[in-house]
């Protein structure tokens, strides 16, 4: 499964709008969560491989801070070696919950324009 | 000649007042700069032609009380044919709100458009029987090849496409007057729909003056959903409270 950045950003963006600046409506987050689980629970992942996602929408300094002070700090992956990175069991419920709610968000996307093409 | 038709004949021309109604009214409304418009102009097209039909229905109904059963014939197939014309631009409607492709929605309205007029050729090449004398109206049979094409290729896709819009607008949370419009306007075409096929088939008796009295109540419900009256908007709450924001200070923490 690849990972649509332009998705990402403006399902993120829905859920900022929302007041949920943090998790889901943090792109951040999102990718690097994506990142994580695309290679599954027993894969390393390298941060350089994160950062080709996340180039697009933040600086390296700041996503290696959200590594440290979200993403670690909460159990959601382990570092396991200089920029390897592994998620856990609770890091797969966090990626399972992003992709719920971009099905959220679609789903609500589509009702949306189907009202507003009501007469 | 029957007293029953004349009863009968005020019911047609009251649901062909309220269509034509909802449609001249709808069609004032309508901007050609609006994303809505093609979407607009086919439900009042739909109206329209249903209205038109009901009109003919009215008038064959009447040339057949003073015994002009000439005319009463022609504007029976004018009636027909009309019918047989609607699902075109309510494939169009529906289609077009349920997927936003313009293209597919064309598709499919040309598909239905070529349907409605096979049926008006075979309605011209097999002709009718009748009319039969029934309590509440003369009855013209079509033939059976002409109802089997309405009933499976015009009104079976008809219903599912209006059956298929009802679950996106009853499952969400949305303003009241939104989920009142479309839900009445769904309701509407639903009953509008389900109960010309008595028409279609050519039952008569208590049946047919009771269907038609609920196509009557199905043209109103239309009209009400796009313009409710003002006792529905009051009892209804429909009508949006505009809040101005506060700008007084905030509540002490």
């Amino acid at each position: 499964m690849s990972i649509d950045v332009d998705w990402e950003l403006e399902v993120a963006d829905f859920y900022r709008s929302l007041g949920i600046p943090q998790g889901i409506g943090d792109i951040q987050y999102r990718l690097i969560l994506l990142v994580l689980s695309q290679n599954g629970i027993g894969n390393s992942t390298n941060f350089s491989e994160i950062r080709k996602y996340t180039d697009r929408v933040a600086e390296r300094g700041s996503i290696a801070s959200k590594m440290k002070n979200v993403i670690r700090i909460e159990g959601l992956a382990k570092k396991v070696g200089r920029g390897e990175y592994v998620i856990t069991e609770k890091g797969l419920l966090a990626s399972d919950f992003i992709d719920k709610s971009s099905k959220h968000y679609r789903s609500v996307k589509n009702t949306l324009e189907l009202i507003e093409r009501i007469p | 000649m029957q007293p029953g038709w004349m009863l009968y004949g005020f019911i047609c021309f009251g649901i062909a007042i309220v269509s034509l109604l909802l449609f001249i009214k709808m069609f004032e409304m309508l901007e050609k700069t609006d994303f809505r418009y093609l979407t607009s102009v086919t439900f009042s097209l739909f109206w329209a032609l249903f209205g038109a039909s009901y009109l003919c229905t009215g008038i064959y109904i009447a040339f057949e009380y003073i015994g002009a059963s000439d005319m009463s014939l022609i504007f029976f197939y004018a009636s027909f044919s009309t019918l047989l014309m609607m699902t075109a631009p309510l494939a169009y409607f529906i289609l077009h709100i349920l997927l936003g492709d313009n293209r597919i929605s064309i598709v499919t309205s040309i598909v239905f458009t070529i349907i409605g007029l096979s049926g008006i050729m075979l309605l011209l090449l097999l002709g009718v029987e009748g009319p039969y004398q029934d309590i509440w109206v003369p009855i013209f049979q079509t033939h059976d090849l002409l109802k089997f094409l309405f009933i499976f290729g015009l009104y079976v896709p008809s219903l599912c496409m209006i059956m298929a819009l009802l679950p996106f607008i009853a499952l969400r949370r949305s303003p009241r007057s939104t989920k009142y419009k479309i839900t009445l306007s769904l309701v509407s075409l639903s009953l509008v729909y389900d109960f010309i096929l008595i028409d279609i088939l050519g039952i008569g008796g208590t049946l047919r003056l009771v269907s038609t009295l609920l196509i009557l109540l199905g043209a109103l419900l239309g009209y009400a959903a796009f313009f409710p009256p003002d006792v529905v908007v009051r009892s209804l709450g429909l009508e949006l409270s505009e809040f101005k924001e506060y700008e007084g200070e905030d509540e002490e923490i």
